[in-house]
Formats: C-alpha cells, structure tokens, sequence
C-alpha cells in the first residue's frame, strides 16, 4: 500500500526535476564485475572473474580470496544466518567466507556441480540451496547433498534464479517457468507454475509479493493469509526489450533491460515505468543495498552507485505517531484518535461552543465567545474581537486571528495586547494565522489586506498575483520544502517561490475556487476544502482528484481550518460528521462487494451458502476513488466456473443458472492505470436435495425394503401354492381311494349280485354305469376345473350307482336346468358322499340330497339324520373344497348347518376361454 | 522378489544389445569394502560383481550379491555379516542404479580419464538412499574403466551393530568399486 503513496512522492519529483547521476567506482582495468551483494553487517562484496573485491573507502579493492585459488567467475554471494558468505563460481565451484573473513573451499565427497552456480539461498531449516544453469538445483543439510533435476520433475535444468518465499519454500526460476520446490524428509516436491523463461525471483517482505521476471516484463503473485494463491498479475503496463534482469526495490521499482533502466514514475501509477537517462552497455546486475542505494554493474563502468530519488523520504520510516487530535466544530469541540472513537469535549459554562481554532491541548478559539483555557476552565477577555478564526503560537504568544485583527496573548501571564495595532496593521478580518516551522515568518490571511507577512517586526503586503490586485487570502499552509501556498477567493490556489506569488497550474480541475481550508501532507500534496467538498491536489502535475464522494453521506459544508492533520491522515469536520481520511485510503482505489442479489432480490453480503434455486447471483461492485464511470474495467474470476481473468465497463456481474459447487469469485478494477485491491468471495451453492447424499442414501433403503417385501411375498404365495398343488394331490388320492374303497366296492358289488339275481337286463345296465363312472373319474381327476355339465354327468353315474345301493333310502334330486360355467370336479360326489357319511339311511326316513344349479350358483342340501356313532373324518371333504374355492378362484363357498338340514351354496365359476 | 526384478532388468537391457552400440557389460567387478574401526579392521572384497551401463539412455545398474563377499578375518564374521547385519537370505543383493550427472561431456571416442559424478539409488539390506557418487572413468577403446569410493553409513541403511561388537565395527564403512566394462556390439 505504500507504494501507492510512493507514487505521488515520484509525482513531485518531477517538479524538483531528476538530478540523479551515477557515481563511477575506479576498478581494475579488464575486470568483469558481475555480481554485488551487501552483507548483515553492511559490506559491499563484489563477485568478478578475478575474484572476490569489497568497496574499501570508495575504492573496489581485490580481498580474501588468494589470486592462486579459483580462477573462475564468481556468480552467485549469499549470506546464512551464521554470516558466513557463500561464494558460488561460474563453474561449478562452491565456496565460502568465513565470519572472519576467512576463506575456505566447500570440498565434500559428493564432489561440486560441474555447470555454473546461478543463485545459492537458505531454507528455513537452514538447508543450503544451490541453483545450477544445467544440473537443476542442489541441496545440503549438513549431512546429504541431493540433486533435483528434470528427472525429479523439475520443469527444466537451466535454471536462472532463485528465492524464498515466505513460507519456506524455494523458487527457482528456470527456462520453462517457476518451480516451487521442497525437500523435507527425505521427500522432494516439486511445483510447476507458469512457463516463461524466468529471470528474476524477488520477494518483497514489504509488499508481501513474489515478483518474477521474464522475457519482456513482470508478474507478481501475492503471500496475504487467503490471497497467496490469486495467481500472477502484470506488474506494468508496458513490455522492455531485450530484457534479461529485472529488479523490484524499495523504495521505488527499478527494473533493468540489456542497458537501461527504467523505474516507476511520473505519477501516474505503480504499473507505469519511465526509462532513466543512464548510459549502460551490458547490465549484468541491479541491486539495491541495506541503505537503499540502487548500485549497477554494467559493462561500460563496471560499478557505478545511484541513490534513489525518495530515500528519506520512505526508506527510514518515521515512527507512525498518535496525535491526539482536536476538532472545532460549530457545534463544539471534538477529541479524537486517528481510527478512534470520536469525543466530544464537555467545556464548561459553554455547552456547544463554535470552536473552529485550535491550538493545542490547552487553547481554543471559539466563534462568538473568544478564547478558552482548558487549563484553567476559562475563558481570556479582553481581545480585539470575541470571533476568533485561528491560533497560532508566536514567539512567546499566542496569537488569536479574529474579525477585528490579531490579538497577542502571553503564554504565562494571559495579558491581552492588539498585535495588529502594534504592527501597525489595519483591524481587518484574519482567517488564518501561520508561523513558518524553519524560520518563525508570521503570516496573515487577511480580508481586505491580502496576504501579510510578518518578518522581524517589518511588514511586507502581498497583494497582486500576476499584476492583478486581490484582497483576500482564506487559507494559508506550508508544505515540507517550506513552500507557502494560499487559497485566494475566485481564483483557487497560489504559492510563493522567491517572494514572488504564482498561480497554481491546476486551478481549473479543482471544483470550487473559493478554497476555505489547506492541508499539506507528507509528500508535498494539498488536500484542499471546499464548498463542493475535498479535493486532492497534486501540485507538481497540476492533477486533482476529488475524494470526498468516497463519504457517501458527505456534507459539503466546511467550516473554515476545521480539518486537522497528523502523519496518518487527515481528520475533516463537515456538518455533524468527522471523518478521517488515511492517506493510504485516499490513494489506493478500494473496491468492495454491494450486497448480492439473488434472483433479483438483495441478501446479505455475508451469506456464503446458497441453496441450489438460489444459483442466478448478481454481484455488484462499488468503487471509491473514481468519480466518473468512463474508461472503469471490472476485473473478474470466478474459480469453479471460469479461472480466466475477464474484464468489463460495468461494475456488475451477473451468473445465471450456477452448477452447485464451490465457487471463488475475485475482482479488481481499473481506471487507466490505477488499480484496486483484488477482493475475493467465497461461496458454495448446495446440491438439489435429491442429490444429497442422506436422500440417496434414504431412496436407496426403501427401495432395497421393497424389493425385499416383493421377493418375500413372491415366496409366501409360492409357499401356498406348492401346499395347494400337495392338498390337490391328497384329495385326488382320497377320492381315488373313496371309489376303490372295499366298503365302497364291496357294497357296489353285493348290490350287483342282489341285481344280477332280480334283472339281469339291470345288471348289464348297472355294470355299464359302473365301468362309465370309473372312466369318466379317471379322466377328471387330473383337471382343476371342469364345466358342470361333465359334472353332472358324473354325478348322475354316481347316483345311479347309490340308488342302486339304497334303493328308496336316499333320493337325489338333480334340477337339471340348462346350467353354463364350471365348477370343480368331484364337489358334487364328495357332498353326497358326505352326506351318506354322516347320516342314517333308511327307507323310513331317507335322505334327500337336492342339487339346484342356477345362473350364478350350485346350491346342495340335505336333509340331516344325524348317525349316532360319528364316523371317522379323513379332514377332506367339504374342508377341501373350501379351501380350493379360496386359493384357486378366489371365491367363498357358502355352509349353512342346521338342525334340519345341512346347505351349501357354490358359486359358479367361469370356464377359461 | 527384488532379483527377480532386477534379473528383468538385466533381461531387458540384454535383450537391447543388438540394437544399441553403446551398451557396457562388465561382469567380475571388484567391490572392496573397509571398516576402520578402534579395535579391528575389516576388510572384504567380492569380484563377482556386475554392472551394465548404458550409455544412449544415460542409466546404468551395478549389482553384487552379498554372499560373494570373501576375506574376512574369520568364518564367523563372515557368517555374522551374511546372517546377522545385512541379513543376505532377505537381501541379497546391494545395488547402485542411476545416471550420469555430465555425461554430456563425455566422449566415449577419446581414450582419456574422466572424473565423473554419478546421481542414483543406492539400495543395501532393503533401504534405498539417494546418493551423489564421484566416480574415475578411463577409456581405453571399447573399455571403459570405472572406479569409485564412497561411504556408506550404517545408520543409513539401517543396518544395526550390537552394542558389543560396535567398537570393532566402523560407523562408516569405505566402499571401493572398480568395474571394466566391455562394449557389446
């Protein structure tokens, strides 16, 4: 973020005007000087082809190696944490300078690499690295020296840098791309990135950023907690010939090509660099020391040291103070804390006083009831005026502006005396008192006399700029090269440069001429206050930049001198409001996320958990900084849809109909060449419900129970069945049993003989029904359904057979109507069989069997006469043929057992087709 | 298992011959090894290693079998070395396969002496060290002459002395290999 403050410190610079020159080291003719790196303690090692040399009162002077010893180039110097010097040679070989400056070879069996040693770094774990140009890279943990080549997977052999992250991790930077690369337990691991020919790896622990180097330009990629992997972004706007180093440094970015350099500057912005007027051949480094000084190594004066353009400025960073900060408001007095809470101040006997001076913690100057103490809680009587606009302490006074001149206070005594009656000065309004920090010059702005300067007692009036006269000055303030600009009403801003006032270039581009207000910053920019707000001045540029849309709610109404300034920041009082404007937020344009909408509906920013309908987002972005939509880039990414960076002129985004998943969306903006921070947004839209693992898991149970359910109601019905064919079976061996049972045919048989002696002619009939019965039993027995009409005949045999038997003992009676449909074979002879079974024949009483056979049903009843001694069941019968009713027609026989008479009633069942 | 595996190798790389010129064969190398150790010093040797080198794919693999390791200051030593510290019957082999670092530099035409570094596996009793191995490389014709000395740590290989026997046995042990390959045409 300091580079963008940086930025305006290059800005100003171009005012000053570039007075930078190189200064020349004398060396040894004909060395080649290829290599510069400084120390912890601060010394300047020279790596050449004859050696190692050290800047010695201002002479490069040949030390410690002995000329006897390796007569290769020295490519590579890297100090570990035991300030021992690594000395890498053009080939292959590895040595190493002790604390003491003492020189040894690095012999270890392994033997050295025979290629050019390019960059030697430490691991955290003090592990040595050493990277080769053909023999990838070496490493060394005090007991094993390994190699990783392009057989471990590294990209390429040839490699050309070298750095650490600050994770621990190696980068090595070869000619297919940036490897990534760690050797811990004995395990290498290797990560590719990118696949230009890399040149230069630096990491800047300011920035938090690894910048590379490449053929024609720069990338870098950020180490900030989540950001680390947001990929590489350009690190300018313009690409260089026939580069081949490149070299980021604080406090300005200096990158070097074959012969030149370029740094950032101009203004502008980071991303713009401008070539410096060097005369180079042959660059071989750019290195910047401890001190901050950039020193190049070229071809054509071998050494040559340059100090940057902003060292003090930036390099030695002052210590960041907290000011305790007072604001005059019209509606009292405020303390504040740059990013604090904001105060107010209870004064007493005074409840909203219209403070708009003061001086420090014990003066204030009120608009309408003068002077206040806070030391002694009171307020000082007696000035020119009771309307005070400014304080300001002067020699051993303390001076108070007011509508009737400048009144003089002493700082011990509180005595009142008129300053301007003293002078000689005209009792005219005074809105702004200031003493110059260098030389104590009082001035006055004035309404009605200009701009007044006060100088040892004499007076001097500035009042004409540009031959044409003006009255009033409003704001006065002094910037840090002890300039002293002015806001005159209706014309905007002057300055004085050898007493001589000058307009400012930019007034044009400030929104409001009739300034109230100045403050100067740091790096010699104004930030200026208005009716129209607060505008940012860039004086050696002429540029403006209004910044005060950035408060959304911003009043413009300024009171006059109400804005306060620290090294921070700024603190503005407008209306009920304070705000405080850091400097670093002034200039880094920030973007940030509006809240999302969903299907067009607004949601909170913070949710990161969409449902999966809630997947058409519309994402918006709100940018301060930038007053005017014109020439605006959204940048944007969405890792998990599109990890390609695009770019647009609104600062919307819209995605419709999302895949669930994890999506990361970044995005930074442009103007030109300013850039915003990049933002990321992580969120997830969930699977549809039926994707989710609980609801496959449940859909796959039931249906896994169902299948059961079926297979298992499958085997019941099977079960039934198969018991079913067994009772079939049973019954047919009982009814076969039945016919051919000795009772039965010995009974048919002393029937046939007592026929055979009556009628013989009977007797053929009863042996012909007989043999007919059989036949016909024979040939039903094996069917499941039969038509009634076979049934009857079968039956009729039957009966016969019976009478035959009974004579007059039983009757059967047949309703022979014409009957359709079918029914199942043997029912009828098991009913009458069973009613011979358990009644009591005789001629007196006999049985009556009548069979009724109707459209939809066979009805069997038979007269009871109950036998006395039951006979034995066999548990068939009547039970069977229910049971078959049931299972295989699915339909009730109907039983009525009375007293009387035992009924049953069959349903008829339809013949298959 | 492992011999199986490396007679596969073999097989392969024999099977190659006919089409590849630059393929070295050298069978009875010599591997001696030194444990200089405060109470005794060993010294063994075997010349039945071998070792095939092939020049066109920058890999080679020597290979000696533990067994063959003769000249031992007695028979009971050298029963402890078979059966006790590198346990021969589990391991029999101990093997070096890898490539050449420089072997673009290499001029297989010139009869001259190289100094060499090898980058490759290095497996004894069962463990495999990633090792860096100088080696002399003399060429004579289709000859080439290798040699080399490394250490070997113990500890690397996990290989453990009993505490008793640990002063006549060194921590590191010095290896010396000379092979001469043969050029198969």
């Amino acid at each position: 973020m300091k580079r963008w403050v940086l930025v305006l410190c290059l800005q100003l610079m171009v005012w000053i005007g570039y007075s930078q020159t190189l200064q020349h080291y004398a060396t040894e003719q004909g060395t080649t000087f290829y290599k510069v790196y400084q120390t912890k303690r601060g010394k300047l090692f020279f790596g050449t082809d004859k050696g190692l040399y050290t800047l010695e009162n201002k002479k490069i002077v040949r030390q410690f190696i002995p000329p006897n010893l390796h007569t290769g180039m020295i490519t590579a110097l890297f100090e570990d944490h035991s300030e021992q010097l690594w000395i890498g040679f053009n080939d292959g070989k590895i040595g190493f300078l002790s604390k003491n400056y003492q020189y040894q070879e690095w012999n270890i069996p392994e033997g050295h690499p025979a290629v050019k040693i390019v960059d030697i770094r430490e691991d955290p774990q003090h592990k040595m690295w050493f990277a080769t140009h053909g023999e990838g890279v070496y490493v060394y943990d005090n007991q094993k020296y390994i190699n990783i080549d392009k057989d471990d997977g590294l990209s390429s052999n040839d490699s050309y840098c070298m750095e650490l992250d600050p994770e621990g991790k190696i980068w090595l930077g070869t000619d297919d791309g940036i490897n990534i690369c760690t050797f811990q337990n004995g395990q290498k691991h290797i990560e590719k990135k990118t696949s230009d020919i890399i040149y230069f790896l630096t990491y800047s622990e300011e920035e938090k950023m690894m910048i590379a180097g490449y053929q024609i330009g720069g990338y870098f990629t950020q180490f900030f907690g989540k950001t680390k992997d947001s990929g590489f972004f350009p690190l300018a706007d313009q690409e260089f010939e026939n580069q081949h180093s490149i070299t980021f440094s604080k406090p300005e970015t200096w990158i070097a090509t074959d012969s030149k350099i370029y740094t950032t500057c101009k203004g502008e912005c980071l991303f713009t660099y401008k070539e410096l007027n060097f005369d180079l051949k042959k660059i071989q480094q750019l290195y910047q020391d401890r001190q901050g000084n950039f020193w190049i190594l070229d071809a054509k004066h071998k050494v040559s040291s340059v100090v940057p353009l902003f060292k003090n400025e930036t390099f030695d960073t002052p210590p960041i103070q907290t000011l305790d900060i007072f604001l005059g408001t019209q509606n009292g007095l405020y303390y504040n804390q740059l990013n604090r809470k904001i105060q107010k101040v209870t004064i007493p006997n005074c409840p909203n006083p219209n403070v708009i001076s003061q001086l420090d913690s014990e003066w204030f100057g009120t608009f309408g009831q003068g002077l206040y103490n806070f030391n002694t809680d009171k307020f000082i009587k007696g000035l020119n005026d009771e309307n005070i606009f400014s304080l300001v302490a002067y020699q051993d006074k303390i001076l108070a502006a007011t509508l009737a001149g400048v009144s003089a206070i002493d700082k011990q005594t509180h005595a009142v005396s008129d300053f301007s009656k003293q002078l000689n000065i005209k009792p005219a309004y005074t809105y702004k008192l200031l003493t110059t920090k260098s030389d104590s010059i009082l001035w006055m702005a004035t309404d009605g006399l200009g701009l007044i300067q006060v100088k040892n007692n004499s007076v001097r009036y500035f009042n004409e700029l540009e031959r044409k006269p003006f009255k009033t000055v409003y704001a006065i303030a002094e910037d840090t090269i002890q300039r002293i600009w002015i806001s005159i009403p209706g014309i905007g801003l002057a300055y004085l440069e050898n007493n001589q006032l000058l307009p400012f270039k930019g007034n044009n581009a400030i929104r409001n001429t009739n300034i109230l207000s100045i403050v100067c910053d740091t790096h010699n920019n104004l930030i200026v206050c208005h009716d129209e707000g607060v505008d940012y001045v860039l004086p050696e540029t002429g540029e403006v930049f209004p910044i005060s849309q950035y408060f959304t709610d911003f009043v413009p109404n300024f009171s006059l001198n109400s804005s306060v300034y620290s090294q921070d920041g700024v603190n503005l009082a407008s209306g009920n409001h304070i705000y405080t404007i850091l400097f670093d937020q002034i200039i880094r344009p920030q973007i940030w996320m509006e809240p999302i909408e969903i299907d067009g509906i607004k949601s909170e920013v913070e949710k990161s958990i969409f449902k999966y309908d809630e997947n058409n987002l519309h994402f918006k972005f709100g940018v301060n900084f930038f007053n005017n939509d014109q020439d605006l880039k959204l940048f944007y990414q969405l890792e998990g849809y599109h990890s390609v960076w695009e770019s647009r002129n609104i600062h919307e985004i819209e995605y419709a109909n999302l895949p669930a998943g994890n999506y990361t969306l970044r995005a930074y903006m442009t103007k030109g060449t300013f850039r915003s921070n990049v933002i990321e947004y992580s969120f997830t839209i969930e699977k549809v419900f039926w994707k989710k693992w609980w609801f496959i898991l449940l859909s796959a149970l039931l249906l896994t129970l169902l299948i059961y359910t079926i297979i298992k109601l499958r085997e019941k019905r099977q079960q039934v069945k198969s018991e079913m064919e067994k009772d079939v079976l049973n019954a047919q061996l009982e009814a076969l049993r039945s016919q051919i049972n000795p009772h039965f045919l010995f009974n048919t048989l002393n029937t046939l003989v007592s026929v055979i002696e009556d009628n013989p002619k009977e007797a053929v009939e009863f042996v012909n029904k007989l043999s007919d019965f059989f036949r016909k039993l024979l040939g039903m027995r094996e069917r499941s359904i039969i038509s009634i009409q076979e049934e009857l005949s079968l039956t009729k045999d039957y009966a016969y057979l019976v009478k035959q038997r009974f004579q007059t003992g039983i009757q059967i009676n047949i309703d022979d109507q014409e009957a359709f449909g079918g029914i199942y074979p043997l029912t009828l002879q098991i009913l009458i069989e069973n009613a011979i079974k358990h009644n009591v024949v005789s001629t007196k009483n006999p049985i009556v069997v009548d069979i009724k056979l109707s459209k939809n049903q066979i009805v069997v009843k038979n007269n009871k006469i109950p036998k006395l001694q039951k006979e034995p069941s066999t548990g068939f019968g009547l039970d069977y043929i229910k049971r078959h009713y049931q299972y295989d027609f699915k339909k009730e026989i109907s039983i009525q057992d009375s007293a009387e008479q035992f009924l049953v009633i069959l349903p008829v069942i339809n013949l298959p087709q | 298992m492992k011999q199986s595996i490396v007679f596969t190798f073999w097989a392969v790389l024999l099977s190659s011959i006919s089409c590849l010129g630059q393929i070295y064969i050298g069978k009875n190398g010599s591997i001696r090894f030194t444990s200089d150790a405060p109470l005794e010093l060993i010294n063994a040797h075997s010349d039945a290693a071998s070792g095939v080198m092939d020049c066109s794919k920058n890999e080679f693999i020597f290979t000696v079998k533990l067994t063959t390791f003769k000249g031992f200051n007695s028979p009971l030593q050298q029963e402890h070395f078979n059966e006790d510290y590198l346990e021969s019957t589990l391991y029999p082999t101990a093997t070096f396969k890898g490539k050449i670092i420089e072997l673009g530099t290499i001029d297989l035409q010139r009869n001259t002496t190289y100094t060499v570094r090898t980058k490759g596996i290095l497996e004894i009793h069962g463990v495999k060290q990633e090792r860096i191995i100088k080696c002399n490389m003399k060429i004579e014709g289709d000859v080439i002459l290798v040699e080399a000395l490394f250490d070997v740590a113990l500890n690397d290989h996990n290989i453990r002395v009993p505490k008793i026997v640990n002063q006549k046995i060194s921590e590191v042990i010095k290896a010396k290999v000379s092979f001469k390959l043969n050029k198969q045409v």
